[in-house]
């Protein structure tokens, strides 16, 4: 089912943090989101999650105009990692992924769910260790689980990969793309890695200001003018062996800046 | 591979499930031991043919001591205590903290000033006037827990505003608790001193009746909540991202753990350490999964609490010390085997 955004408006007080005038989001393909620092990502994403009070309206299908409460059930938002101390097992954290759902005695159905989407993520060796014991990178791929376990049909997904290494990166967006084609999803991820965007994403949207500055297929978005732009850097656009764009950042692009780090 | 995860899973939930279990039964021999000695020293076995029929037991002296004295003294003792171990459980949990106990929030200072008060003035109810100093203690701090909730509801129900709030409410009770013992003549300020030592001295059928109910009242709303009061050691944007919204939870919870604390304090006075230490044995024997800790820091309370009344009735033989004063006699060593013992980190 298509997502539908109209008219969205975040306020900060006075400041206008986020305006989006009209988005459709398509189900079964990864729709990367990319933009500079407080270009108001993590602010899209809980705004359409229904986690931030904002205007506006967030339909899914045919469906009609979602209040809050409905959003937070359908659409699943996966925060960054706020670094949550707790020694519940990573099989326990996935579990209370439906924590809405859960009664006190658990279904053995989702037992078994949570222990198999650690399986698929790699992570079906450390399923009972507590979650403080694992890595930056593990703990980010039980959060992932944990987002997955409440089959969502929406999945908005804020910097899933910033902890993770280069095979984790690939293997997490991978699944991340053939999940969203077989179960047709409709996913949302903020990358910061451009390359990663330009390989998984069929669509980056680019957010700076608040608002939405670009929006196209990788080739079209990624240009070395709007890389100049929107972050303020020279930037080298290739092209890769599976035909997508390369994005190699070469220098800060005004010059004060870049005489600043030089003098260092 | 998943299978496996499951059934090690499954196997481990009845594991600690059987821990519970085990507290459980630990409790009840504990109970029994506390009721066998006191300072009338009375033979074992006729306070247990007291209790279970049978023998002399139409002693009427022996029935009075077991029946009237030790058996509401040890039954408070088991209210108060499992009323303090899940107040104490809760209250770490929705304020993120392990030094958060039931009084952290000035509940205590504030049921301690009800009863100063009344003492104080000498007021005394028309009806059931031995409810008088309990009420009194209620009442205030009822009160104290309202103005924390709805200051916390004005500017942002997180565990910050809530301790400050809390921390400002207690410093407040505790000025005028002061002030009011510094007015009293010296013979009213010894029975306020008194109140505020906790002792199963005062305990009563009507007592454990009335303090049993409101616990029942306090808890069987959260009997919904065990899932989300597990993932709110998660922090609350993830709990939000979950569909929970935990401002509602964090006020919901608190009322509870005010009700269940001026229950356990308005009869007996202030027992201090029980509801700190409590849920870190219970979190040690279960870990975080609700469903089993409440249960385990109800149990842990009770236990403590009751060995703390047995050593409060061994220390100086034919008296009774008041039980608020041992609590942490008894408690401490079992915190300080916890930091030194506990494999992987308690908190």
């Amino acid at each position: 089912m298509t997502l539908h955004v109209r008219d969205l408006r975040v306020r900060y007080g006075r400041r206008l943090a986020l305006q989006v005038d009209s988005l459709r989001l398509e189900p079964g393909v990864l729709t990367a989101l990319i933009g500079p620092n407080a270009a108001g990502k993590s602010t899209l994403m809980r705004a359409v999650a229904g986690l931030q009070e904002a205007s506006g309206a967030v339909r899914l299908g045919r469906h009609g105009d979602m209040d809050r409460r409905t959003r937070t059930e359908n659409i699943a938002y996966m925060p960054q990692d706020t670094g949550a101390r707790s020694a519940l097992s990573a099989l326990e954290v996935v579990l209370l992924g439906k924590v809405g759902r859960l009664g006190l005695r658990l279904p053995a159905d989702d037992i078994a769910a949570a222990a198999r989407l650690l399986d698929e993520l790699g992570l079906g060796a450390v399923a009972d260790r507590p979650l403080d014991s694992l890595s930056g990178g593990q703990r980010q791929l039980v959060f992932l689980a944990q987002t997955l376990q409440r089959r969502p049909r929406v999945l908005l997904l804020d910097e899933p990969t910033a902890a993770l290494d280069l095979h984790h990166q690939l293997a997490a967006l991978g699944r991340l793309v053939d999940l969203a084609a077989r179960e047709q999803l409709v996913l949302l991820v903020t990358l910061h890695d451009l390359n990663l965007a330009a390989r998984f994403a069929e669509r980056v949207l680019c957010l700076a200001a608040g608002r939405i500055c670009a929006d196209g297929p990788p080739v079209e978005v990624l240009t070395p003018d709007r890389l100049r732009t929107i972050y303020d850097v020279e930037a080298e656009i290739g092209t890769g062996r599976d035909g997508r764009p390369t994005v190699t950042p070469l220098a800060p692009a005004s010059p004060a800046l870049a005489g600043e780090v030089v003098s260092r | 591979m998943s299978g496996a995860a499951a059934q090690a899973y499954g196997l481990r939930q009845r594991r600690l499930a059987g821990r519970v279990a085990g507290g459980g039964i630990a409790l009840a021999v504990l109970l029994l031991g506390d009721l066998l000695v006191g300072p009338a020293f009375l033979h074992p076995a006729d306070v247990l043919a007291t209790l279970f029929g049978g023998g002399n037991a139409a002693d009427p002296a022996l029935h009075a001591i077991v029946w009237s004295i030790r058996l509401p003294m040890s039954l408070m003792a088991v209210v108060v205590g499992m009323a303090l171990g899940l107040a104490g459980a809760l209250m770490q949990t929705i304020l993120g903290n392990p030094l958060a106990s039931p009084y952290t929030l000035g509940l205590s200072a504030a049921a301690g000033f009800g009863a100063s008060v009344t003492i104080l003035t000498g007021f005394s109810l028309p009806v059931l006037p031995q409810l008088t100093v309990p009420l009194a203690a209620f009442v205030a701090a009822a009160g104290a827990s309202l103005s924390v909730a709805a200051l916390a509801r004005l500017r942002g129900v997180t565990p910050e505003v809530m301790v400050l709030a809390g921390i400002a409410i207690l410093f407040l009770f505790q000025s005028l608790q002061s002030l009011s013992q510094y007015l009293a003549a010296p013979e009213v300020l010894q029975q306020i001193v008194f109140w505020l030592f906790g002792s199963m001295l005062k305990a009563s059928w009507t007592g454990i009746w009335i303090a049993a109910s409101l616990c029942v009242v306090a808890v069987l709303p959260l009997l919904g909540d065990l899932w989300k009061l597990t993932a709110m050691r998660l922090g609350d944007d993830r709990l939000a991202s979950l569909g929970v919204d935990p401002a509602r939870l964090r006020v919901k919870v608190f009322l509870s753990v005010s009700l269940l604390t001026t229950a356990a304090v308005a009869f007996v006075g202030t027992i201090g350490f029980v509801g700190l230490v409590a849920p870190h044995i219970a979190r040690w024997a279960t870990g975080e999964d609700h469903r089993l800790l409440l249960p385990m820091s109800a149990l842990s309370g009770a236990g403590l609490l009751v060995a703390a009344s047995i050593l409060s009735k061994l220390i100086a033989p034919g008296a009774v010390v008041p039980i608020g004063i041992v609590t942490a006699i008894v408690g401490v060593p079992f915190l300080f085997g916890l930091i030194l013992k506990s494999r992987s980190r308690f908190w």
